[in-house]
């Protein structure tokens, strides 16, 4: 009888062992396959300074990494340019950032218009989120929303509380909801 | 009423600037960053927590690594499948064995969520707080349990930091709150603000 057990007990332990061996390769798989894209995406959202008001993208080609976007600060522009040179497996990087003009007048634009996105009771959410997905672009009076939001209402909401800003010329709506982007 | 607000607030500021300028000299008030940095692992980890979809300012999400390599989860969050996912987002970079998750998950509440969006708006409705709750990353995280809350996350001076704490107290009075505990830190006493969420995270617990 406890033959039979001990003989079900190593017979358990090496079914349990041969389980255990896949998940673990997976991880280490998973690990490899930490794409370089993701490497940008973080270095980039990790900058000091990177706020909603600026939009920072990029594309990636071989080891060259394409910087694009806008930014308020000329100091965000080199930043990103820094971080991403110093990810391991970048070759070069093409740095394509607009930098925004310095205006007073889209300072105002800015605060009045996140106030009136991130303020409005249905969009509110958005505002508690760890990383806010509404990005508020505004050059000489224009506004660009850019970012990734639930719905096609919410998206529409956001257009109309920006065209409600006073001073605005335009708004473009390139928001993009969850199920397209 | 605003002004009333701002006025108390004020107060507050000064005279908690006062006595911290007077007990400087014999206690440290304002936590400091740990001097020596994450590990590669850990880096990896706390990165995929902060980009988990659903990753809110009333949560808080950290880890650290233990002595024999495994990585601990901790923190708290409102959403229980905010804790399955951020296990999931760990075993993806360290391997499931590593893995260790304490993450709480913080009771339903209709009035402790009342708090949060009250303290949300107490914090950041202020202009002096614009320049935080207008950053990529948020870097005040808000924690309330049963009516109790918890601020986490960075600041750039402790100036701000006693000004949130103002601020949460003056909403908290209205609402009864039992306690109050400041895990913020101030930026300003050690180095130059490198990231909001990025350095919050890094403090080892």
């Amino acid at each position: 009888m406890k033959m039979k057990q001990l003989i079900m007990a190593v017979v358990l332990a090496l079914l349990t062992s041969t389980v255990a061996v896949p998940a673990i390769s997976a991880a280490v798989v998973n690990r490899a396959d930490y794409s370089l894209e993701r490497e940008v995406q973080h270095e980039l959202l990790l900058l000091p300074y990177y706020s909603v008001f600026d939009n920072l993208q990029f594309r990636v080609d071989g080891d060259t990494v394409v910087l694009m976007g806008q930014v308020t600060r000329p100091t965000l522009k080199d930043d990103a340019e820094r971080v991403v040179k110093s990810i391991e497996g970048v070759g070069r990087v093409q740095n394509d950032i607009h930098v925004l003009p310095v205006s007073p007048i889209d300072d105002q634009i800015r605060i009045a218009a996140f106030r009136a996105i991130y303020g409005e009771p249905a969009l509110n959410r958005y505002a508690h989120q760890a990383i806010p997905p509404i990005h508020i672009i505004v050059e000489n009076g224009r506004i660009t929303l850019e970012g990734v939001v639930a719905n096609e209402t919410d998206k529409n909401l956001a257009y109309m509380k920006a065209l409600e800003v006073p001073g605005v010329f335009s708004v473009a709506n390139h928001l993009m909801t969850e199920h397209t982007s | 009423m605003r002004k009333v607000k701002q006025l108390f607030i004020a107060m507050v500021v000064a005279g908690s600037a006062a006595m911290h300028a007077a007990d400087l000299s014999q206690t440290t008030r304002v936590p400091t960053l740990p001097l020596l940095p994450p590990s590669g692992t850990v880096r990896l980890v706390q990165r995929e927590l902060l980009t988990l979809p659903g990753y809110t300012v009333f949560d808080y999400l950290s880890c650290k690594e233990l002595e024999d390599g495994s990585v601990v989860l901790t923190g708290q969050v409102t959403d229980p499948s905010l804790k399955k996912a951020a296990e999931q987002a760990a075993i993806a970079v360290a391997g499931p064995a590593k893995i260790v998750n304490r993450i709480e998950v913080l009771p339903v509440s209709a009035r402790d969520q009342q708090l949060r969006s009250m303290l949300y708006r107490q914090i950041y409705s202020d202009d002096s707080m614009m320049s935080y709750a207008i950053r990529k990353v948020s870097p005040i995280h808000i924690i309330v349990k049963n009516g109790q809350v918890t601020l986490e996350g960075v600041v750039d001076t402790s100036v701000d930091r006693m000004h949130v704490e103002s601020a949460v107290q003056y909403a908290s009075g209205a609402a009864n709150t039992v306690q109050l505990t400041n895990h913020l830190i101030a930026t300003q006493d050690t180095e130059p603000l490198l990231s909001s969420m990025w350095r919050s995270n890094e403090f080892v617990q």
